[in-house]
């Protein structure tokens, strides 16, 4: 992953998850382990990625057990290079 | 004004606190889960699925919280030709007020011109409707007063962040009243407990505006909003609202199977699907409005018993339990016998 994108990445769940702390940050972190999770923040979550990388993530829905590494696979699906 | 003439005739003598009225006041513009078009279309079905909405009523810009109360408050008094004047009292019950000064409750009392009445406001969050009811219940039995009109009212849709999946779609504006007076006929308010647990005091909340983060020294916008932590708050109402329950009828000696309607606040249909099934009383006897009305907060308990009332389905003798939970934390549940 690159670094912009580890940052960029930090800032929208940061955005969403007031108690996150960038120090959890990995690709295998799991969403539900993220502070204050919730479904309904997942699609703030989503909202706020699809914001930060100017991409429609469409019908995908984050989920507890998603991990940072499948929002990275979803933004190489919209041709975002990660 | 405390009419003091009239507690020296009444004395000190216990009274029962009997519902005179009820009433309930809600804006005309109808938003649909389809209408929230800010957030991904794909997630509009999510909505009714996690929280069981299917829409709302928003005030219209000209209108604020005490101008919603005072549509409540009105068709109450209405209801049965009670001139305002003979209230002795108005609390009402916010956590949406018009400013955070004066009390809301002011200018309702001008708006519904009750100049006799002293008024003031109260906040427990979710849990106003049956704070408000139980002041009112022991001030009318303490023979304080001789009515007293209790109304619950939020304009949420103001304190909402518009982009917050996680709250804005829950929530919509209302009111509802409930004329108390003294009397020896008529629905009764038996008893309630009233419970609040500090150490939760960030769960649910708006972290600027007060003295703990001023407006003028807010670093997020984000921060000006409405926003709560929706795991620890379903743990939370399902917990202590089924307990609160418990406690309530232990403390009036009524059997559980006697309850015929429970009125809960209006959080999220699958937190009234658990509270149903952990205190044991079954979910066809709780009253639900959320579906066309949202979570209203405070005023959510006192809209839907507003409803009740008006549907002509309880009988004389009927038991209803009130329960609500909320920011705070707090909770309580109050018993009404019709």
């Amino acid at each position: 992953m690159e670094a912009q994108t580890k940052q960029r990445l930090i800032a929208a769940i940061s955005s969403v998850f007031d108690r996150f702390n960038p120090d959890q940050f990995s690709e295998e972190l799991m969403l539900g382990d993220i502070p204050d999770w919730d479904s309904m923040n997942g699609i703030n979550l989503q909202m706020a990625v699809e914001s930060e990388f100017s991409v429609e993530l469409k019908d995908a829905s984050l989920a507890g057990t998603d991990r940072v590494a499948d929002i990275l696979r979803l933004l190489r699906g919209q041709g975002v290079a990660v | 004004m405390v009419n003091t003439a009239n507690l020296q005739r009444r004395g000190t003598a216990m009274q029962h606190a009997r519902i005179l009225s009820t009433g309930s006041g809600l804006p005309e513009r109808i938003v649909r889960n389809e209408d929230l078009t800010q957030f991904p279309r794909h997630t509009l079905g999510l909505i009714e699925e996690k929280t069981g909405v299917r829409e709302r009523r928003f005030a219209d810009p000209s209108q604020c919280t005490s101008d919603i109360a005072a549509l409540a408050a009105s068709a109450c008094l209405k209801r049965i030709g009670f001139d305002p004047l003979r209230v002795d009292a108005i609390i009402l019950a916010t956590s949406s007020p018009d400013r955070i000064q004066p009390a809301t409750a002011t200018r309702l009392q001008q708006l519904i011109g009750a100049a006799n009445a002293f008024c003031f406001d109260i906040n427990s969050v979710c849990s106003g409707g049956v704070y408000a009811l139980a002041l009112a219940e022991s001030m009318i039995r303490a023979a304080r007063c001789a009515t007293v009109l209790v109304v619950a009212s939020e304009v949420y849709s103001r304190i909402l962040n518009p982009a917050d999946f996680s709250t804005y779609p829950y929530f919509g504006d209302g009111a509802g009243a409930v004329l108390l007076g003294a009397g020896d006929a008529g629905p009764e308010v038996v008893g309630a407990v009233l419970r609040t647990d500090g150490a939760g005091a960030d769960v649910i909340q708006i972290p600027a505006g007060g003295t703990m983060l001023p407006f003028h020294q807010l670093q997020q916008p984000k921060d000006a909003f409405f926003r709560m932590k929706g795991r620890e708050v379903f743990d939370f109402a399902v917990d202590k609202g089924s307990r609160v329950i418990g406690e309530l009828l232990a403390s009036t000696g009524t059997p559980r199977e006697s309850i015929r309607w429970v009125i809960p606040h209006q959080a999220n249909l699958k937190i009234i699907a658990e509270l149903s099934q952990r205190c044991g009383i079954p979910l066809h006897k709780f009253v639900i409005n959320l579906d066309r009305y949202g979570n209203t907060a405070g005023a959510s308990v006192l809209i839907a018993f507003d409803e009740l009332c008006g549907s002509g389905e309880p009988r004389p003798g009927d038991h209803v339990v009130l329960v609500a939970f909320g920011g705070g934390l707090s909770w309580g549940a109050a018993l009404i016998t019709m």
